[in-house]
């Protein structure tokens, strides 16, 4: 009985990294739509966590994220990630005009955590209700979706790329390439809500620049 | 009923004159009603006729309650003439009912004569159907005569027919016979030649003839008898016809007889009828003029209801303000009451007196106010100017007291300058006094009095160095604490360029950023550049052709071909158009000429060379000069010629086309002439 509780109320590692994987997806899903950087006909809405998401049905799209964020997933249960940036680019002029941060950061023994789950082996668990983590994931992606509010119209042909910044120590993926930070020049910064799964709290940040 | 009529209506009207007015007012309602009810629906009047006996009594117990009421007050009218009265309305409206009744039967036996007139008509048109059937009858009795008439003469016809070929036939038998007897008459005068041998055959020839003679005669007479029997018939068919037309008359005859006895018999019953109908018109008429007369006197009765019932309207106003007024009077005996309770009991005389009274008292104490008012005035007068002094003097004072305070001050300041110039007067003497001291005091004195003057001096100045000193210290603290405050402020600055940049995203050095090789970005760059890349080619490519496209033959001669072929296209079509447009003008010109006469030629600019269809030679011609300023006639060899038309058409009227016209019609004239001629 307490285990199937606690199954029904609790979280688990991987389920805190499977929430903020589709977190991300959702995220990066919804800013692409919103901030028009794919035709919005290429979109469909889907039901997640009680919020219609616009999720983008090009192939290309859909295949890369599934490979960039199930690396970034793998790498969250590892606690190797520090931070995610959606980069939207100028493709003429290689310009970044916007940058979407989702920072990272591991809630409870963060000292420890490392070591004693690496020699435990064993998925460290949360208390939060799934429902509720799920409830703050809507109400950050309802943020997101405001943002076009208050955010420059992007009226040129643009692009997006997925940074990941990890440990030092992490190993470079097949596929994968190391790479700079960008900046952009002149940057306007808003803080947008937080979520916490109780073990990964995502700050979302989006840097656009200042016209 | 009639006679009676108008003195009882009279009697009633009398009546209600000299009634009661209450009588009037309780009964004007009833009455009204009643007569409206009596005047028009049998069914009303029956009703009302029945009314009569229930209300009587209460009628009466209102009359007499109104009676008593106003015997007791104004009208001593007794109420047996009330009951009289009564009884005549009730009499006037059985006399009315049976007025009515009459009418009703007169219209019954109206009715019934029109029935038995019904009847009559009825029993008369069966008549006339007997009568139309024995015509048919006689005159089906006629067509049978007639037919049989026919028959007879058809027979007659036939008969004579017979005859006619009974004749004929016998006719020519007695030819026959005839020829035949010549025959044996020749054969007998023959025989004695032939007797010899054929006698008696001969003889027996003869007997057979004679025999034969014989029946033909005997034929001959029967058919003679014949045509005697024949001959009586035709007689008699004629006297048969004879009979027939004279039969026929006689049928004429009857036929008129019987119409006029029809006509006769129609006429008695007719005038039988007339008579009866005038005895019934006649009674008819009588009861209709009884009726109007009736109707006359109802009539006449309305109208006299009519108005007395408007006199009783009019009695009620009377009696209403009669009312009013007692109610006014009783009102005015009150006060007048009041007014003798209150004194004034003389009445209207000692009421004027008194008010003329008083109106003199009102005067005089009038007059009394006028004289006390003008007086008031007058104080009011006199008190506005005595304030006016008094406030002068006020003034006056004021002035007086403001020159004295001055003349205080300067008092007080004259004493204070006593009081200065007394002091210097001291101080000078003081002076007076030193300078008289140190004539006699000596050096030394002055210098032991200098000493500690200057060492004071000297304690000051320490002092104030002191002063200085601490002053100096106190601010070089200050200073650092600035420093240190502004080092705060430059730490917390950078504190928060640290933040910014942290949100931003560079805090992290240490962190390796790694990113999907084939990412959208990248894809999208590279084929962003090699679109560029292919872009520059072809602006290469392009620059290249176009510094070739001087030297660039192929193409120059291509588009000489084309525009050779597309100048002779065009030369083409202007030679076309130029013969068109010489066609069309060509055409033009001699629709001009057939129509106007003049063949015009356009010599120079401006110029026109007109040469008329009927001149004589082809030198006979008009020169026009046709400029800004208008049409003028060059003089030429023919123009010279036309020297009057030219006065007349260009100096006198100024018209080009009359004289153009004037010269054609010249010319014509001058060209038929000819043709006459020749």
């Amino acid at each position: 009985m307490t285990e199937t509780q606690q199954k029904a109320k609790c979280i688990t590692l991987k389920g805190s990294a499977e929430l903020v994987k589709e977190y991300l997806l959702y995220g990066v899903n919804s800013i692409l739509y919103q901030r028009g950087i794919y035709p919005p006909e290429t979109f469909e809405p889907a039901e997640h966590f009680g919020l219609f998401v616009l999720m983008s049905t090009d192939e290309k799209i859909k295949g890369f994220l599934n490979t960039v964020l199930g690396q970034i997933q793998e790498w969250l249960t590892q606690r190797k990630v520090q931070k995610i940036t959606l980069v939207i680019t100028n493709v003429n002029t290689k310009e970044v005009l916007e940058k979407w941060d989702f920072k990272v950061d591991y809630e409870g023994q963060v000292s420890n955590g490392a070591n004693g789950n690496k020699s435990n082996g064993l998925p460290e668990v949360g208390t939060k209700d799934v429902k509720l983590i799920q409830r703050e994931i809507r109400e950050v992606i309802r943020q997101i979706t405001g943002t076009v509010s208050f955010l420059p119209l992007l009226d040129c042909l643009c692009s997006f790329d997925i940074l990941t910044y990890t440990v030092p120590d992490c190993g470079i993926p097949k596929e994968w390439d190391e790479t700079q930070p960008v900046f952009i020049a002149n940057s306007q910064e808003v803080q947008l809500r937080s979520f916490s799964t109780s073990i990964h709290k995502m700050d979302t940040i989006v840097s656009y620049r200042n016209v | 009923m009639d006679d009676k009529d108008p003195t009882s209506v009279i009697k009633m009207i009398k009546d209600l004159r000299s009634g009661s007015e209450a009588y009037r007012r309780s009964n004007s309602s009833t009455v009204s009603l009643r007569l409206s009810g009596t005047a028009y629906t049998p069914m009303a009047f029956n009703e009302a006729n029945e009314c009569p006996s229930p209300k009587k009594p209460r009628l009466d117990d209102s009359n007499n309650s109104n009676l008593n009421k106003a015997e007791v007050e104004i009208v001593p009218t007794s109420p047996w003439e009330w009951r009289r009265l009564k009884g005549q309305i009730v009499s006037l409206k059985t006399r009315l009912s049976h007025q009515e009744a009459a009418v009703q039967q007169l219209h019954k036996i109206r009715r019934q004569m029109e029935e038995v007139f019904e009847k009559e008509k009825g029993i008369l048109e069966m008549q006339v159907e007997q009568d139309k059937q024995t015509i048919k009858q006689l005159e089906v009795r006629l067509d049978i005569s007639r037919r049989t008439i026919q028959d007879a003469r058809d027979a007659q016809v036939a008969a004579e027919k017979e005859l006619f070929q009974v004749k004929t036939n016998l006719e020519q038998k007695t030819m026959l016979l005839m020829n035949e007897n010549a025959k044996l008459l020749e054969n007998l005068k023959n025989a004695p030649v032939q007797e010899s041998t054929p006698a008696r055959k001969n003889s027996t020839d003869v007997s057979e003839t004679q025999l034969k003679l014989d029946a033909a005669q005997t034929r001959i007479t029967q058919l003679e008898e014949k045509l005697k029997e024949y001959q009586t018939k035709q007689q008699e068919l004629e006297l048969q016809n004879v009979e027939l037309q004279s039969m026929k008359i006689k049928v004429e005859r009857l036929e008129s007889e019987k119409a006029l006895w029809e006509e006769g018999k129609l006429l008695t019953v007719r005038a039988a009828r007339a008579s009866e109908l005038e005895k019934e018109l006649n009674a008819a008429k009588e009861t209709i003029a009884t009726l109007r007369e009736s109707v006359r006197g109802k009539l006449l009765l309305e109208e006299q209801m009519a108005s007395v019932t408007k006199r009783l309207e009019h009695t009620e106003k009377l009696e209403q303000q009669v009312a009013s007024l007692e109610a006014k009077k009783t009102e005015l005996s009150l006060s007048l009451a009041e007014y003798e309770s209150i004194g004034i009991t003389g009445g209207p005389i000692v009421l004027k007196r008194e008010l003329n009274r008083l109106q003199q008292a009102e005067l005089v104490l009038k007059a009394e106010e006028g004289q006390l008012r003008s007086k008031l005035d007058a104080a009011l007068r006199e008190s506005h100017t005595l304030s006016k002094n008094y406030e002068d003097a006020k003034k006056l004072a004021m002035d007086v007291t403001v020159s004295k305070e001055q003349l205080n001050k300067l008092v007080s300041r004259l004493q204070k300058k006593m009081i200065l110039v007394t002091r210097e007067r001291d101080s000078y003497r003081q002076q007076l006094d030193l300078y008289e001291k140190e004539m006699t005091i000596d050096s030394n004195n002055a210098m032991t009095e200098r000493i500690p003057a200057l060492e004071r001096t000297i304690d000051v100045y320490r002092e104030l160095v002191a002063k200085l000193e601490s002053d100096l210290q106190a601010a070089e603290s200050h200073n650092q604490a600035d420093e240190c405050n502004k080092l705060r402020e430059e730490v917390e600055r950078l504190k928060g360029e640290l933040e910014h940049r942290a949100l931003k995203g560079d805090f992290n050095c240490n962190a390796r950023i790694l990113h999907f090789t084939m990412n959208p970005a990248a894809i999208a760059e590279q084929q962003a550049e090699e679109k560029q890349k292919a872009l520059l080619r072809e602006v290469e490519e392009l620059r290249t052709k176009v510094a070739q496209g001087g030297a660039n033959a192929t193409t120059s001669v291509l588009q000489a071909q084309e525009i050779a072929e597309l100048k002779q296209t065009h030369e083409i079509k202007i030679a076309r158009l130029k013969d068109a447009f010489k066609a069309s003008s060509q055409e033009y010109r001699q629709a001009c000429y057939q129509l106007f006469g003049w063949r015009v030629d356009r010599t120079k600019e401006g110029r026109y060379k007109l040469s008329s269809q009927y001149a004589e030679s082809p030198e006979d011609f008009l020169f026009f000069k046709i400029g800004e300023e208008g049409v003028d006639l060059l003089e030429t060899a023919f123009s010279a010629t036309l020297g009057t038309l030219v006065e007349q058409h260009l100096q006198q009227q100024h018209s080009v086309p009359m004289f153009l016209n004037a010269v054609q019609t010249d010319l014509f004239n001058q060209q038929t002439m000819t043709n006459v001629m020749s």
